[in-house]
């Protein structure tokens, strides 16, 4: 287990969002985290990625201490999110938008970009055909030089799911990745899921379909109230009378 | 005698269209392809024109004519290098408190800093001759006796400019590095979610666009050999070189020359041409105003008809990218 996550709390004014939570999330596992509105399951996510800082407690990725880093170098730790909702750069083209998104571009500082050309530029195609091959991994490659912008909702998660790959993540936390997203659609994202996680990947997402909880999860961890309720396999946690009562429902 | 004087009016168009070119560019880097709202553009031209200015011209001491100012005398180069360098440190230092700012709070630190620059140039009346101006600038090259000729090789010497910061600013535009300045301009956390270091690349092209404003102010100087901070460098000024930007196409360097050639072209031709006196209001005094007015017209037309300017942005912004891949249709 690579990803721990120990003690943490975050509040905001009076609001507790994490409060003292402990959980970790299993090496090549699709987890799924869920949890009622306000259970602090995106704020989890925001803590593990930086986009916020815990105010106690700690959060490791492979021994390494990844509370306290900035929200950009935590992408280079291998560890990438996802947004509920959708921001794509909507002005960039979709092929663009993944490309921007690689890793170690030298062509992203401008010294390179006037004294070092030709590495610049290598870089650059192999950027290219990385972001090509996930477009085609994705069936997006249609759209490639769309700007993002004009993409339907559904076509913007898998943007989203693209440009997060072209990070070479080895944990993704997607929050709601299927949400708003049809049927056909979605089948297809989740089995691009299935096989990234075969590829070695670790994938922790936020999910409120249960159906999609239940069919493509390995764990389930079950928050409320900022703290972890239960983990378990999916079956364990349907029968779990904690989950019950404070999510599922009778 | 007619046709010098038409090349004489050509001269002076484009030299100044060469300024105010440095200025768009500039501002574009800034607000088109990072999204900074500086409303400041006026406090890094100044800095320039002063920079330059005192370093170029030679010490004048205070007399019961002329409140005197600060002078080195230096040779022109030195005068352009060190504008560029004092603007680029301006903004620098004021990039580092500001651009961590939402966009609107940007807008008013930037707008204040401009004009504190003025009103402190207005006051530092033994460094800067204050309201009266610091006059006698001299031109990058002085061709003995001609005027005329003098006035050419500025002209020259401001398109070439043009010319060379805009090869720079579109190849770099292009390149990676360009495109993370526009995602952080379309959704500066998305960017930072991708392990973009969003307020490094803020710095860098907020410190950019100002030292190519400096540039052009030290240009303008040399060109009218006279500055002043009273009715120069002020806010509307900065509204003009807006609305060159917004008009030509933000995010795109030849929509943004289009917008300064448009509306400084648009300007000239007002100032070029007699307003008759309709006897209860003589229209030529009242010149300024009208073309503010007409100016403000164009921006809401323009803004109705083709909400990203006239040339608007490209799709495709890298380079190369175009080879081998699919165009959709």
């Amino acid at each position: 287990m690579t990803l721990r996550i120990k003690d943490v709390s975050k509040r905001f004014g009076g609001v507790h969002a994490v409060e003292e939570c402990t959980l970790g999330v299993q090496d090549g596992t699709i987890t799924g985290l869920i949890g009622p509105n306000g259970a602090g399951k995106t704020t989890l996510f925001n803590l593990i990625t930086g986009f916020l800082h815990p105010d106690g407690g700690e959060i490791h990725l492979n021994g390494e201490r990844l509370d306290g880093l900035p929200a950009h170098a935590t992408v280079r730790r291998g560890v990438v999110k996802t947004w509920q909702i959708p921001r794509e750069f909507e002005n960039i083209t979709v092929l663009e938008n993944l490309m921007l998104a690689a890793k170690d571009n030298p062509g992203e500082s401008i010294w390179n970009v006037v004294f070092r050309p030709f590495r610049v530029r290598k870089r650059e195609r192999e950027v290219q055909e990385k972001a090509q091959e996930i477009l085609e991994f994705l069936e997006l490659d249609h759209l490639a030089t769309e700007l993002a912008g004009n993409l339907s909702g559904g076509q913007k998660k898998l943007l989203e799911l693209g440009r997060a790959l072209m990070t070479d993540p080895t944990h993704l936390l997607l929050d709601e990745p299927v949400a708003g997203v049809n049927r056909v659609l979605a089948e297809k994202l989740l089995d691009r899921l299935d096989q990234l996680r075969e590829q070695g990947m670790t994938i922790f997402l936020i999910e409120h379909d249960m159906d999609v909880v239940m069919s493509r999860c390995d764990v389930v961890i079950a928050m409320h109230n900022g703290r972890k309720l239960a983990e378990g396999t999916p079956t364990e946690i349907k029968a779990n009378d904690d989950v019950i009562e404070s999510y599922l429902g009778g | 005698m007619v046709e010098l004087g038409f090349l004489r009016e050509i001269v002076f168009f484009m030299s100044f269209l060469g300024i105010f070119a440095l200025l768009v560019l500039g501002l574009n880097l800034q607000w088109g392809y990072t999204g900074l709202f500086n409303i400041g553009v006026a406090a890094f031209f100044a800095v320039g024109a002063y920079t330059s200015a005192i370093l170029i011209t030679p010490n004048v001491p205070p007399s019961d004519f002329y409140p005197g100012h600060l002078g080195f005398g230096l040779p022109w180069a030195v005068g352009i290098i060190g504008a560029v360098l004092v603007a680029a440190v301006l903004g620098f230092l004021i990039a580092i408190p500001t651009v961590r700012l939402r966009a609107d709070y940007l807008a008013i630190a930037t707008l204040g800093l401009a004009e504190i620059i003025r009103l402190s140039l207005i006051q530092s009346e033994s460094i800067t001759a204050g309201t009266i101006g610091l006059r006698n600038i001299p031109s990058p090259v002085i061709v003995p006796g001609d005027p005329f000729l003098t006035n050419v090789a500025f002209a020259v010497i401001v398109v070439l400019a043009v010319v060379v910061l805009y090869v720079f600013i579109e190849f770099v535009g292009r390149s990676p590095w360009g495109r993370v300045l526009k995602a952080i301009r379309d959704d500066e956390d998305a960017a930072v979610a991708l392990g973009k270091n969003a307020f490094s690349y803020k710095v860098q092209a907020f410190v950019l666009g100002a030292a190519m404003m400096g540039a052009a102010g030290a240009l303008f100087g040399s060109f009218l050999h006279f500055i002043e901070p009273l009715t120069s460098f002020t806010p509307i000024d900065t509204f003009f070189i807006w609305v060159m930007v917004i008009l030509g196409g933000a995010g795109n360097n030849r929509g943004v020359l289009v917008g300064a050639f448009l509306v400084w072209g648009f300007q000239f031709l007002i100032i070029r041409t007699p307003f008759p006196d309709l006897g209860f209001v003589d229209l030529e005094s009242k010149k300024a105003f009208l073309q503010l007015i007409a100016l403000g017209l164009l921006v809401v037309l323009v803004m109705l008809l083709r909400p990203r300017g006239i040339l608007g942005e490209e799709k495709v912004i890298s380079r190369g990218v175009l080879k081998g891949t699919k165009r959709s249709t």
